[in-house]
C-alpha cells in the first residue's frame, strides 16, 4: 500500500503535480463557495472559456501565456459588464455571446498553429505533468494572494452574497465588491490553466463547493469542507491519472463528481437515502 | 445616545419628505411627496397595489434614487447618517437556502456598526442575544435559515434590523403570511422600540391594523393622499381617494378589494 502511494513520488514532475494539483483545487474549491451562492457558474466557465484567445495570442507571440490569459479574462469580464450594463441585455444573454465568441476567436487563432491539436488539448484540458518550478511559484503567489484578499473581504462578501439589500443599507461599495470578485474569479482561473485546463476548471469551481453545500449548515463549515473534498479530489484524481494512465484533469474532476454524488446519496440531511428512508416510515 | 441629545428641540422632525419624486424610468412611482414624521411614532403606510409603498421605502433605504426633492433625517440630507436607519423587506427577497444558522442572519446586523475588519466582541454578542430573545427565537438560534417557517423568518429579519440598533426601523409587509403570535411580536416590539425612541415604518395593506395599531397613517397613491392619526386619516372619502374604484362602499363598511402582492 504505501509502496503503491510512494511510488508516483519518486519522480520529480510527479511531486511537482501534486503540488500544484493541491494548490490549485484548494484555491478553486474555496473561491467556489461564493461562486455557487451567487449564482455565478455560467460566468465562470464563460471567464475560463474566454482566456483561450490570450493564452493563444500569447503563444504565437511568443509572451507570457499567464499575462495572455489574464488579459484577456479581464476583457471578458468588462465586455459582460459592458453589455449588460443598465439592462440593455440579461446578464446571462450577454455572457453566452462573449463566452462562445472568446472560444471560437481562440479556436481560430490555434488553428493557424501547425501543432494545432497538442497545443489545444493542453490548454483545454490542462497538462499537469509538465508544470515547471516557475509555474509552481506563481500558483503559490498568486493562490495565496486571493486567499488573503477573500480573508480580508469574507464579511462584506458574505453580505453581498446573502443579502444584497442589507448590503445596500450598510453601505457596502456593492459594485467594487462585484468587481473585486470577478477578479478573484479570474486569477483563481489563470492559475488553474495549466492544471486543470480551460475546459474543466469550471468542475472545480462548482463541484467541491455544492458537494460541502450539501453537508454542512454554515458558511464558514461549508468552505473548509469544499477545501477538504478539492484536496481529496485532487490527490485520488492525480493517483488515478498515474496508474490507469489517463488525463490528469479528467481524473482530478471525475473523482470530484464521485464525492459529490457520494454526498448526493448519503447526505444525512438532504441526501436521497435519507429522503427514501424518512418516506419508507 | 438618546433622542433629546440628537434632537435639539422635540418638536422638529425626525424624518423629513420635501416634494420627493422617485422612480426608474417614465412617470415617477412617488411624485411631489412632502410629509414630516415626529421621532418615536408607529407609522402605516397604506395603499393600493403600485402606490409606491415599496419605492419610498427603498429611497429611505437609498436602494433608490431621488429624482426630485430632499429628504432630511435629523435634519441632515438622507445618506449622513452610517447606521440610523434598518430596513426589512419583504421575506422573498432573499435565498434562504444560505448555509447560515438564525443567530449568522442576526449578527449580520452587527458588521455595520464595526469596522468590518474588527472581529466580534462581546458588545455584539449581547445585542444579538437580545434581540433574538426579543424575538421569542433564542431557542432556535442554532437552527439552519432553510428550515425556518414564514412566521419565523420574519422574526429572525426583524431580530436582524434590532441588532443594528436603528434610529427609524422600516418594515415591508411584515405580516403578510406569518401567524398570529409572530404578528403580536411584531407589536409587541413596535410598543417597545416606541418607547426607546425610534420610529417604525410598516407598510401594509391591512386597513384594520393600521386603523387600530399605530399612531399615523400615511395614505399614499404614487402622491400622498393624508397624514394624520388613525381616525382623522380612516374615513370613507379619504379611503376612497386613495384606493379608488377598488373601494367598495357598503353604508357603514368600508370594503377595499386589495389581494395581497405576490
Amino acid at each position: 500500500m504505501i509502496e503503491f502511494l510512494l511510488t508516483p513520488l519518486q519522480y520529480e514532475f510527479m511531486q511537482r503535480a501534486f503540488l500544484a494539483v493541491v494548490l490549485v483545487s484548494v484555491l478553486c474549491s474555496v473561491v467556489g463557495c461564493f461562486v455557487i451562492l451567487r449564482s455565478m457558474a455560467f460566468l465562470g466557465d464563460a471567464i475560463a472559456h474566454s482566456v483561450l484567445p490570450g493564452v493563444a495570442v500569447a503563444y504565437l507571440l511568443g509572451g507570457n501565456l499567464t499575462l495572455g490569459a489574464l488579459v484577456a479574462a479581464g476583457a471578458v469580464a468588462a465586455g459582460i459588464a459592458f453589455f449588460s450594463r443598465k439592462g440593455t441585455l440579461q446578464e446571462d444573454t450577454a455572457i453566452g455571446i462573449l463566452f462562445s465568441s472568446a472560444l471560437a476567436l481562440g479556436i481560430a487563432l490555434i488553428s493557424t498553429i501547425r501543432s494545432y491539436a497538442t497545443d489545444l488539448s493542453h490548454i483545454l484540458f490542462g497538462n499537469l505533468l509538465g508544470v515547471r518550478s516557475a509555474d509552481l511559484l506563481l500558483i503559490g503567489l498568486l493562490g495565496a494572494g486571493i486567499l488573503v484578499l477573500l480573508f480580508l473581504a469574507y464579511r462584506p462578501l458574505l453580505v453581498v452574497t446573502f443579502d444584497p439589500i442589507l448590503a445596500a443599507t450598510l453601505r457596502l461599495p456593492i459594485e467594487l465588491l462585484r468587481t473585486v470578485f470577478l477578479v478573484i474569479i479570474a486569477l483563481t482561473i489563470v492559475i488553474s490553466l495549466q492544471a486543470i485546463g480551460v475546459a474543466l476548471v469550471t468542475a472545480m469551481l462548482v463541484t467541491p463547493a455544492a458537494t460541502a453545500y450539501l453537508l454542512t449548515r454554515r458558511f464558514p463549515q461549508m468552505i473548509a469542507l469544499s477545501a477538504l473534498c478539492g484536496l481529496l479530489s485532487g490527490i485520488i484524481g492525480l493517483y488515478a491519472s498515474f496508474y490507469l494512465n489517463i488525463a490528469s484533469g479528467a481524473s482530478v474532476v471525475l473523482s470530484a463528481t464521485a464525492i459529490f454524488l457520494l454526498a448526493f446519496f448519503l447526505s444525512p440531511r438532504k441526501g436521497l437515502l435519507r429522503q427514501w428512508i424518512a418516506a419508507r416510515r | 445616545m438618546t433622542c433629546d441629545e440628537f434632537i435639539p428641540q422635540p418638536e422638529n422632525a425626525w424624518l423629513e419628505l420635501t416634494h420627493v419624486d422617485a422612480g426608474y424610468n417614465g412617470d415617477p412611482a412617488l411624485e411631489d411627496v412632502s410629509f414630516q414624521i415626529p421621532q418615536g411614532v408607529r407609522v402605516a403606510l397604506v395603499g393600493p397595489n403600485g402606490a409606491g409603498k415599496s419605492t419610498l421605502f427603498k429611497v429611505l433605504a437609498r436602494l433608490m434614487p431621488v429624482r426630485k426633492g430632499v429628504i432630511q433625517i435629523h435634519g441632515l440630507p438622507l445618506g449622513h447618517h452610517l447606521d440610523c436607519l434598518a430596513y426589512v423587506p419583504q421575506r422573498d427577497e432573499i435565498n434562504w437556502r444560505f448555509p447560515a444558522t438564525v443567530k449568522d442572519v442576526v449578527l449580520m446586523g452587527r458588521y455595520g456598526k464595526k469596522g468590518w475588519m474588527k472581529r466580534t466582541n462581546k458588545n455584539d454578542i449581547d445585542v444579538t442575544t437580545r434581540s433574538l430573545d426579543a424575538m421569542g427565537i433564542l431557542p432556535i438560534r442554532d437552527t439552519p435559515i432553510s428550515e425556518l417557517s414564514g412566521g419565523q423568518q420574519q422574526r429572525v429579519f426583524l431580530a436582524r434590523a434590532l441588532a443594528q440598533e436603528p434610529h427609524i426601523l422600516l418594515m415591508d409587509e411584515p405580516f403578510n403570511g406569518v401567524d398570529r403570535t409572530t404578528q403580536e411580536k411584531i407589536f409587541e416590539i413596535l410598543d417597545r422600540l416606541q418607547k426607546m425612541c425610534v420610529t417604525t415604518f410598516v407598510a401594509t395593506h391591512d386597513l384594520n391594523l393600521a386603523s387600530t395599531r399605530f399612531d399615523l397613517v400615511i395614505l399614499l397613491n404614487r402622491r400622498l393622499i393624508a397624514i394624520g392619526p388613525p381616525a382623522q386619516v380612516m374615513r370613507k372619502e379619504i379611503i376612497r381617494q386613495a384606493f379608488g374604484s377598488s373601494a367598495l362602499d357598503f353604508d357603514n363598511l368600508m370594503v377595499v378589494d386589495q389581494c395581497c402582492p405576490e
